[in-house]
């Protein structure tokens, strides 16, 4: 079979290792990305390691993945052409199809009242956002600043990322328009542990911030103006990248609409990953995005019995030096012993914001 | 023997000796032998075989 497959990130790449495998199948592999394989959740603690071991993010440089994977990378499929199965890219190729693989993965999702100031805030969406912020504060170190960041959201990604800005000795405030951090994760007496410890370390957070703008490094709320900051980043959640499946006339609500068996309406196309919805949900974690890539492959082989069933998992926040206390709407405490504890593989945050 | 660290193949999670995974009743110190092959990454739940290891 000829097995296309869109998107570089932990789908999209273990979709097509499993497919390459049995050397059945011509697996192309057609991504945006240049710079090889890493996992998005590693972003977000990305900017405190040292050069060295920032270096080694990228786990595989697409050369080094799976023999039987060919790679078309720094490119973009715009467009599919479903009766004739092929796909278009951005620099004119069109390949052929037997299956689609959708994985596209999620850009940051930024609030329509800040689209206009998009060229004053950053995001931690992918490997070049995490290096242009590394590349700021070793500027600013080196004329013998500290940086100052204002962190739009604190959601988890806002959270984890915050603590890391904290963690490389750079002044972090948080702006966050709930009247406690990580409200969908955590119970009030969580989000105010959570809130003691960031105290504790130096974080400033701002709550019921509605922020309207950011320009020139400050940030606008209807109170007023704060700043100017280093640099803003706004982590307010993450939006699955749809367009493609839906310009292609494939039904899409907040991902790409798949049946249990991760297939859309057209049976030579499927979804995996933070783009997938199934069945009315978004996995957006590593551990169910894994499971369905690995599934995909081995159902495609003729070997899995039945749908994919969603494998059990317990988001973990990755906030450094931070346990949150048990809660009382936390449920059981998960077992350590089996494979439970999950790390967002949506580099923007949680699902539902 | 100084202690060593460990990277997974899959997402990039360090499991460095010194520290162990208390939240896995590893505790700090345990040698990347004597974790249990039952155990799993923290971050992405691949098993102890997917790991490799990296220059300490």
């Amino acid at each position: 079979m000829k097995i296309v497959v869109v998107g570089s990130g932990l789908a999209g790449v273990t979709a097509a290792e499993g497919l390459a495998k049995s050397g059945r199948h011509a697996v192309t592999l057609v991504t945006t990305e240049t710079h090889g394989y890493y996992s998005r959740p590693r972003l977000s603690h990305g900017f405190a390691l040292t050069d060295e071991a920032a270096a080694k993010i990228v786990l595989k440089r697409f050369e080094a993945l799976a023999p039987g994977v060919r790679v078309l990378s720094a490119t973009e499929a715009v467009g599919v052409e479903r009766e004739k199965r092929r796909l278009a890219l951005r620099d004119d190729r069109v390949i052929d199809y037997d299956v689609l693989i959708l994985s596209p993965g999620s850009a940051a999702r930024i609030p329509p009242v800040l689209a206009t100031s998009r060229p004053h805030f950053l995001t931690l969406n992918n490997l070049d956002d995490l290096l242009t912020l590394r590349r700021r504060h070793a500027k600013s170190r080196a004329g013998g600043r500290t940086p100052h960041w204002a962190v739009i959201g604190g959601g988890l990604i806002g959270c984890e990322f915050a603590s890391d800005l904290r963690k490389a000795g750079d002044a972090v405030t948080i702006f966050h328009r709930e009247p406690r951090l990580l409200e969908l994760q955590l119970d009030p007496f969580q989000s105010q542990a959570l809130h003691q410890h960031f105290m504790a370390q130096g974080i400033e957070v701002l709550y019921r911030q509605d922020v309207r703008g950011v320009f020139c490094g400050n940030v606008l709320t209807p109170e007023g103006e704060l700043g100017p900051y280093d640099g803003v980043i706004v982590s307010t959640g993450f939006a699955p990248r749809v367009e493609l499946a839906q310009d292609a006339g494939l039904a899409v609500g907040r991902g790409i609409i798949v049946d249990p068996f991760l297939r859309t309406a057209d049976p030579a196309i499927y979804a995996v990953g933070d783009a997938a919805e199934v069945s009315g949900k978004l996995f957006p974690f590593v551990s169910p995005i894994r499971s369905q890539a690995l599934w995909l492959a081995e159902h495609l082989e003729g070997r899995a019995a039945g749908a994919w069933i969603p494998p059990a998992f317990e988001p973990v926040i990755k906030v450094h030096g931070f346990k949150p206390p048990a809660g009382s709407s936390a449920g059981p405490a998960p077992d350590p012993s089996r494979s439970g504890r999950d790390a967002p593989a949506a580099a923007a945050g949680p699902a539902g914001r | 023997m100084p202690f060593r660290t460990f990277t997974c193949q899959v997402c990039g999670h360090v499991y460095d000796e010194a520290a162990g995974d208390p939240a896995a009743g590893i505790a700090p110190g345990t040698r990347w032998e004597d974790v249990p092959e039952s155990w799993s990454c923290p971050d992405c739940g691949v098993k102890k075989s997917d790991f490799q290891m990296v220059a300490a």
